[in-house]
């Protein structure tokens, strides 16, 4: 090769490995200073504004939030799993399972989050993982203006003209309608195919089955369905806005899902970890979650908003008092796969 | 040879990023997934292809991805050719008015079907007033390739322009000034040396019809899957990476397959003029 010809192969390799080293970051070890959460990706500047600069301003740990769906967040954790960068995770009660059963998450003890002391019973893990730190509830949402009684029962599905829509497996509400389906139709929560039995016989009638809760919420809107399976949080906002929906508790089959706090095993800021789940279960921080983004709190002495309580009456402040439960977490972890082709070829044809 | 080695040495950055940015990550997902070795993914993959829930998603991959090319073939090439043959002043504004959906969102445009393909939508409310009662398009096969077609149009569009565009005109003058109709001169002149560019248009077309996730989710939803809607569900669901990996092949070599078809039509049609 000619000089000329070294020279300009040095220059782009020396530009292409300055460019690839100025975009990354050292890796995190022992790092007291900042706090990576993994996060939903929704409402994220009304979580920096109610916990994390509020938290930031507390410790002085700088709050880096890391947001995704549960499952891409997951798979995010397996793979840096030997050196994990991130030090809290915020996800669904099933997926937090998961994320237990790969090895994940580690132990909390109780002594470490003194606020767990003041969370209602259920919301503490019974395996000694994260908390819930809030939770939503499985009902039926309406259109009041095309259906004359509020539907109080898993049998009401489809009993009235407009049509309805089901959750997809693939959303937190599918898997909970299983469970209720077959507390309703079978046995109880833990029989899964008395659950799928029922859903297949309404599958065939429901005119979508919904990925998102905005696609329900403005098939509702839009009057293409009159009543669908879905979570309480899914209607505040059209109740708020004056739409014509409503929210229905079940009188059978009353199942709830929560979203948990996580610590990662072996992660670089343990003790900020700690302390992250610790504030956020504190009272005063769990009613501005529920203010700002319609979570209904875990902590005994925080109040659930006004339009928590419209929507879902009595429940809102005190599931477990209310017959709702979150049924067996391990079975949906177990099962995932199996329910997702069960779903397809029996419920979704 | 001198000028050549520096021009040969600058190719390197660009062919690094290639080969750690696509490369490894694509290699290292097909064979290599979490949890997961090539011979877990090779037995997935074997399953797959013997599946009988799974082998009429396959089939219905390729008859949405086959049908939206050839709609936009037959739309696309048209507007191509009036663009090309449009004078100078016109053709770049009607270029860019073709190209203008490219600009907006994939979301926003599929949300403008649902609003007009579902049952309370605009298609509903005329076939109601015209005394044929309300139709449910949203959700179907038809709704998927309504949804492919607007998406893709455009780039078909670009690539029979590019072709049609560089042809010496005075090649269709004199063709007809020899004493070729219209339709002769068009179906042995302007066809033929504007293959190359809809073959192009074709397989982008048929590759990002494959690959396609948003619009499949939003107007199909759960009853008419698609192989990217599947291989979503494997990820975002059961978290089985192998099985996800393999769907990822099978629409990979759905991909090559009609990249090495269009390569060999391409050659043929080069060979015949």
């Amino acid at each position: 090769m000619s000089r000329a010809g070294r020279g300009a192969a040095v220059l782009a390799g020396a530009v292409a490995l300055t460019a690839a080293a100025s975009s990354c970051a050292a890796v995190r070890e022992d790092d007291p200073g900042t706090l990576v959460v993994s996060t939903f990706s929704f409402a994220t500047e009304e979580f920096m504004q109610v916990v994390g600069e509020p938290f930031e301003e507390e410790t002085g740990i700088e709050v880096v939030l890391d947001t995704g769906t549960n499952a891409g967040r997951l798979t995010k954790l397996r793979i840096n799993k030997e050196a994990p960068d991130t030090d809290v995770v915020l996800i669904s009660d099933y997926y937090a399972r998961i994320g237990a059963d790969m090895g994940l998450f580690a132990e909390v003890d109780p002594a470490d989050v003194p606020a767990m002391e003041g969370i209602q019973p259920w919301a503490v893990d019974p395996e000694g993982y994260g908390p819930a730190y809030t939770f939503q509830l499985l009902g039926m949402l309406y259109r009041t203006d095309m259906v004359e009684e509020a539907p109080d029962s898993w049998d009401d599905l489809g009993s009235a003209p407009g049509g309805y829509a089901l959750p997809d497996i693939s959303v937190s509400a599918g898997p909970m309608l299983v469970l209720a389906a077959g507390e309703r139709y079978g046995s109880g929560p833990s029989d899964p195919d008395a659950g799928f039995g029922a859903l297949a016989e309404r599958g065939p009638g429901a005119l979508q089955f919904y990925t998102r809760s905005t696609e329900l919420t403005s098939l509702l809107e839009r009057g293409e369905v009159a009543m669908a399976p879905g979570l309480d949080n899914f209607a505040m906002g059209s109740v708020e806005a004056g739409q014509p929906v409503g929210f229905a508790v079940p009188d059978e089959g009353r199942v709830m899902t929560a979203n948990t706090v996580q610590v990662v095993r072996g992660a670089p800021n343990e003790a900020g970890a700690l302390a992250f789940a610790d504030f956020l279960l504190r009272p005063e921080v769990q009613e501005g979650i529920a203010e700002a983004m319609y979570d209904k709190p875990v902590a005994v002495e925080a109040d659930p908003t006004p339009l928590m309580e419209e929507v879902s009456g009595e429940a809102a402040a005190d599931p477990a008092g209310s017959g709702y439960h979150q049924g067996d977490l391990e079975m949906i972890a177990r099962e995932r796969s199996a329910w997702l082709d069960r779903f397809t070829e029996e419920v979704a044809r | 040879m001198l000028r050549r080695v520096p021009m040969a040495a600058l190719l390197i950055p660009g062919l690094a990023v290639l080969l750690f940015a696509f490369g490894y990550p694509v290699a290292a997902t097909l064979a290599w997934p979490p949890d997961g070795d090539p011979a877990t993914v090779a037995r997935e993959t074997g399953s797959l292809l013997t599946d009988p829930y799974l082998l009429p998603v396959i089939a219905r991959t390729v008859r949405v991805s086959v049908l939206t090319t050839a709609i936009c073939l037959l739309l696309g090439f048209p507007v191509a050719y009036l663009i090309s043959r449009a004078p100078a002043r016109w053709s770049g504004r009607l270029l860019v008015l073709a190209i203008f959906p490219l600009l907006l969102n994939t979301v926003v445009r599929t949300y403008g079907w649902i609003v007009v393909l579902g049952g309370n939508g605009l298609i509903s409310e005329v076939s109601e007033a015209l005394g044929l009662g309300r139709v449910q398009l949203l959700y179907t096969e038809t709704a998927i390739v309504l949804g492919l077609v607007q998406l893709f149009l455009p780039l078909m569009i670009l690539s029979c322009y590019s072709s049609l565009s560089q042809q010496d005109r005075r090649l269709e003058e004199a063709a007809r000034g020899l004493g070729s109709s219209p339709g002769r001169a068009f179906r042995t002149v302007v066809l033929p040396l504007a293959t190359p560019g809809a073959l192009v248009g074709c397989t982008l077309v048929f590759a990002g019809a494959v690959t396609a996730f948003t619009t499949p989710q939003l107007l199909g939803g759960t009853r008419e899957r698609l192989l990217s809607t599947l291989l979503y569900s494997r990820v975002n669901v059961s978290l089985d990476w192998p099985s996800a990996s393999a769907i990822a092949l099978v629409m990979t070599a759905l991909v090559l397959a009609v990249s090495a078809l269009s390569g060999r039509l391409g050659k043929i049609g080069s060979t015949s003029s």
